[in-house]
């Protein structure tokens, strides 16, 4: 059972921002509805007041502009999954939202939400950090923009200011001749584990740019730099043997604890897989978008 | 139906279950799956785990499959809604239900429900699914008799699958 609430439903930003800041802690922002339903059910989470900003325009495009995707924080998984210019465009973006959870969750769920609300074990927030993506806040103050590399503070916790709301993501493509991969491992809804590259090779088959993410390991999602720049210039099988030979940095960055998706150990273990798999899936694949 | 502009403990909503216009108020926090089981008496659409995780209490909203445990019933306002219950017509059981019989995709029947409005969107959306198709579709609907691979045998028949 879910226990009483109130509920408003703003029709303009300047509307959601009063009503944030009259209620303060009080409210909350509910767009999907599907981590803040359950967090309530399970008691995790009280609001005496949810406000529906679906109503909100402005929200809810799905668009390409200057090469870059900008995605209204209203836009579902499933939209986003079943979009033509995605798939064209970013198809590793459609095929990373085809496995989101279930049909439900993402005829329902937001990207604006998923991000929002900072859950570690997010599929987007992974895949959209090698991309450089950006989130654009809003609030009665003006609007920011802010790499979704510093949105994150830790689980469930983020650069967002009270009666601050997210309102768009902007993704920019990969850089010309860069390719990518994603790669999710877990048996239960959410991903154990994910990993994220983008990789260009030079001519001489050495790798000039990467840009490698994982998720769900550590309390937030993170770019590995250090790994990142430690591997440019490498050749590829050298690549491969010096992921194989980084757990301990691994585990240094990400921090690992054990819990129900698996041991510290198997985490790290993992990490250090799914990164070489995702690598080679990179520059074998014909992944550009 | 106009939107809550003040904060409000209930929220007027004209809702269509089944071809059946209905018109009232409804507790914010009341949902879907309490509306349609508790007011308006359809047992049909099931209660499990209540965190869209098995899908028994799946119902289609404006053709959109939902998991009606955590969907609030004011989302529905000035929409479609579709359970078990409207599927047949006349006495004359829908296609997939038929196909759900031939095939004994029921054990105890407890996710049949859910299962079936699953499907249902699965074919309005595709109407010749892959096996692949419908196993990613049917990811998040559990069957805890293990009847997946009579549900699957069962739509490709619907589906004119010629294997
Ligand atoms: C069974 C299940 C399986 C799942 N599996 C996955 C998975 O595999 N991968 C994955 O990535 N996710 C998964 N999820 C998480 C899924 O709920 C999110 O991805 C979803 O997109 C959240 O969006 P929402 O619109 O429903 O958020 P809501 O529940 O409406 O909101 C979530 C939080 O964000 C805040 N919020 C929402 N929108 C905004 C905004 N625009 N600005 C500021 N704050 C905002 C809310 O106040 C709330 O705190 C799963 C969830 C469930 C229930
Ligand atoms: S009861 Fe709704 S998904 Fe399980
Ligand atoms: S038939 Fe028993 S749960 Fe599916």
């Amino acid at each position: 059972m879910l226990r009483p609430f109130e509920l408003v439903e703003p029709t303009s930003l300047s509307e959601t921002f009063g009503c944030l800041e009259h209620h303060g802690e009080e409210a909350k922002v509910y767009a999907g509805g599907s981590e803040l339903l359950v967090a309530m059910r399970l008691g995790l989470l009280h609001s005496k007041m949810l406000v529906n900003i679906k109503h909100v325009p402005g929200m809810d495009q799905l668009e390409l502009e200057n090469g870059s995707l900008r995605v209204g924080s209203l836009v579902t998984h499933r939209r986003v999954e079943t979009s033509a210019l995605v798939r064209e465009r970013f198809p590793l973006i459609a095929r990373m939202e085809s496995k989101v959870a279930n049909v439900r969750v993402r005829n329902v769920g937001t990207l604006g939400g998923n991000l929002a609300f900072a859950e570690p074990h997010s599929d987007p927030a992974t895949l959209f950090l090698v991309y450089g993506a950006e989130v654009v806040l809003q609030s009665s103050r003006g609007q920011r923009r802010i790499p979704l590399s510093e949105f994150f503070v830790g689980p469930y916790e983020t650069v967002m200011e009270p009666a601050e709301i997210l309102v768009e993501i902007r993704i920019p493509s990969f850089p010309q001749g860069m390719k990518g991969a994603y790669i999710r491992w877990g048996v239960l809804e959410r991903p154990a584990l994910n990993v994220a590259v983008g990789a260009r090779l030079a001519e001489d088959r050495l790798l000039e740019a990467v840009r490698v993410a994982v998720g769900c390991v550590g309390p937030i999602p993170i770019r590995l730099q250090q790994l990142e720049e430690s591997l440019r210039g490498m050749e590829l099988s050298a690549a491969y043997q010096h992921i194989g030979s980084s757990g301990t940095a691994v585990r240094q960055w990400l921090a690992p604890v054990s819990d129900i998706f698996g041991s510290d150990d198997y985490k790290v273990y993992m990490v250090k897989t799914l990164l070489q798999r995702a690598l080679r899936q990179a520059v074998e694949g014909d992944d550009h978008g | 139906m106009d939107k809550v502009s003040k904060a409000a403990r209930t929220v007027p909503v004209k809702v269509t279950v089944n071809g059946e216009p209905w018109e009232g108020e409804v507790r914010c926090e009341e949902t879907l799956l309490g509306f349609l089981r508790d007011r308006l008496g359809l047992k049909g659409t099931k209660r499990s785990c209540e965190s869209q995780v098995c899908g028994a209490c799946t119902v289609l909203v404006d053709g959109l499959a939902v998991s009606s445990c955590s969907y609030l019933a004011w989302e529905a306002r000035d929409k479609q809604v579709q359970t078990i219950e409207g599927l047949a017509c006349g006495g004359k059981l829908d296609p997939v239900q038929e196909a759900f019989v031939k095939h004994s995709a029921v054990q105890c029947g407890y996710c049949t429900p859910g299962m079936i409005m699953m499907v249902k969107a699965l074919l309005m959306e595709n109407p010749h699914p892959s096996r692949e198709e419908i196993r990613n579709w049917l990811n998040g609907s559990i069957c805890r008799c293990g009847t997946y691979v009579a549900v699957e045998q069962a739509i490709l028949d619907v589906a004119g699958a010629t294997e």
